[in-house]
């Protein structure tokens, strides 16, 4: 009645993820050395060896810009939500980056030193007391043991272990760390530079960083609301969006019939929905859980499969973890002991290992799919008081 | 009229040196404390992950294989995870509150990160010595020549 930990879900969705990151990393970091190493040779203040260690670095602060607009920009557009499930392993990378260009300047700057490098790396500046060459350095080291801590703790087990909200509180530590990464570069590398262009790149990310922060939810709004931050950026943002909306609205209504506006929701409906689920989940990756008699009227219904909502369902949550067989079987036992027959409709489906991924569910599969969430709760079965599944309960119609 | 580098007073010197080596210690003080923590660290991790895990979570009875991945973050929290450990083995745990993330706190440093974001930037900067701009080269030795000119005139 239990899932196993492994070490990684991979699944398909994950192998291209990673691929297509390390791809973007390497070719990042050669086009970097390509178009600086040749020109600087020993005989310059910048060297090869500083051209590298600016290479990882300022890999790592791209990647760390993008990891924090991942979480907004998915709110915005819920085209996003591939790359907010997959975060965990775009995290993991950019410590790996991080740690390179930490290593790269200890080796460069203390390989000879007479003291221990991270100390020499600590004390070789004293000027703490002043903003005029204040030891940049201890910036930087605060960043990477703070990404250390979190890619350290980016695994399931730490999430049941730690609980959720200590997990999340824990995780919120990205945010004083990118500050540090900023005021690293601020007090660093911009103290002493003639080129405005990574200048202006710094600038541009740690502003949209700053910029794509959105409101909270309300029942209300029903949407996300942003702070006027940026309003330019914003409002292009929102203009796309909405114009990628239409596009699809209208590419939908023209390819198949529109129903008519008395058409109410039947119970028919709601079990073609569950079909349609029913159909996607080897494709999702996902199995949805169903009692016994909605599982004998489904057998009666025609074979039925909106491509539309197949497809939107199988774009938005294709990185869920698959359950294993186990799993499965004690979904529908966990369906019956706990309603009974009194909710056929109920869909389960095991959860990943995001705190919020109940919430962007609700908000992206409920709403789009017409299914109306009846509690967004995180179902446990208790053992010794703990949680041991996560799972959703949907309730269709 | 001899151009060159003042000697710098011996007050200062002593003043520089005293906050070198205070410096130097504080460090060395820091980095024997993070080898300890490092080491007690290593020792709970043991522990933990030979014996400890399946004690205190279900899921992780049988799987040896993804243990080797929560070495590091058992060194670096042992204090919070010695502490889950105690409130787990004695049944402590409230269940309703152990899936509400802080979503208040994660919008307060947002806000303070929107804040703080353009005031380190625009203090780094504001510090530069040298401006936006390099200035112009100015040739010192042709300077020098005059001065040792006008004071042999």
């Amino acid at each position: 009645m239990s899932v196993k930990y492994v070490p990684v879900q991979w699944g398909r969705n994950k192998w291209l993820y990673d691929a297509v990151l390390i791809v973007c990393v390497v070719a990042y970091v050669w086009i970097f050395l390509a178009l600086g190493v040749p020109d600087a040779d020993t005989t310059r203040p910048v060297d090869g060896a500083i051209v590298r260690m600016r290479a990882f670095g300022s890999c790592a602060f791209l990647m760390l810009s993008v990891i924090l607009c991942i979480g907004p920009l998915a709110r915005l557009e819920p085209r996003f939500l591939p790359l907010l499930y997959n975060r965990r392993h775009f995290g993991v990378l950019t410590t790996a980056v991080a740690l390179s260009h930490a290593l790269a300047v200890l080796d460069w700057y203390y390989n000879f030193s007479p003291t221990p490098q991270l100390q020499a790396l600590l004390f070789s500046n004293t000027s703490y007391g002043q903003l005029v060459g204040f030891h940049f350095e201890a910036f930087g080291l605060f960043a990477l043991l703070a990404l250390a801590l979190l890619a350290a703790t980016s695994h399931d087990f730490w999430l049941n272990f730690l609980s959720a909200p200590l997990w999340k509180t824990l995780h919120l530590l990205i945010y004083p760390a990118y500050a540090a990464v900023i005021a690293h570069v601020a007090f660093g590398y911009l103290q002493d530079t003639a080129n405005p262009a990574f200048a202006m790149v710094v600038a541009g990310g740690a502003f949209s960083v700053a910029a794509l922060r959105p409101e909270k939810q309300t029942a209300a709004t029903n949407g996300s609301r942003w702070v006027a931050g940026m309003p330019s950026l914003m409002a292009v943002l929102r203009s796309c969006a909405s114009l990628a909306t239409s596009v699809r609205r209208c590419f939908a209504t023209a390819t198949r019939c529109a129903p008519s506006p008395t058409h109410a929701p039947t119970k028919t409906d709601h079990w073609a929905k569950a079909a349609s689920l029913m159909a996607a989940s080897p494709v999702l990756g996902m199995v949805f859980s169903i009692g016994p008699r909605t599982a004998a009227r489904l057998r009666h219904l025609p074979r039925r499969s909106p491509p539309t909502v197949c497809a939107w369902t199988v774009t938005r949550c294709s990185s869920i973890a698959q359950p294993t067989r186990r799993v499965r079987r004690s979904h529908p036992c966990c369906l019956r002991r706990k309603y009974g027959e009194r909710c056929p409709t109920t869909l389960f489906h095991r959860l990943g290992s995001h705190p919020t991924w109940a919430t962007r569910l609700s908000r992206g599969l409920c709403v789009r799919l017409g299914i109306s969430l009846r509690r967004g709760w995180l179902l446990s079965s208790r053992y010794h008081g703990r949680p041991r599944q996560r799972c959703l309960s949907l309730r269709l119609g | 009229m001899e151009v060159g580098y003042a000697a710098p007073r011996r007050g200062i010197v002593c003043w520089c040196t005293a906050q070198v080596w205070g410096v130097k210690f504080m460090t060395s003080v820091i980095l024997n404390i993070a080898q300890g923590y490092a080491l007690i660290g290593c020792a709970v991790a043991v522990v933990f992950v030979l014996w400890g895990v399946g004690r205190v979570a279900a899921d992780a009875r049988g799987a040896w294989t993804f243990r080797p991945l929560i070495v590091p973050g058992v060194i670096l929290l042992w204090p919070l995870v010695l502490w889950r450990w105690h409130v787990l083995s004695r049944g402590k745990e409230v269940g309703g509150r152990a899936h509400r993330p802080p979503r208040r706190a994660q919008d307060l440093l947002a806000l303070a990160l929107a804040v703080a974001i353009p005031l380190v930037l625009a203090t780094g900067l504001v510090v530069r010595q040298d401006g936006p701009k390099e200035r112009p080269a100015v040739q010192l030795s042709k300077a020098t020549d005059d001065v040792r000119k006008a004071a042999s005139q």
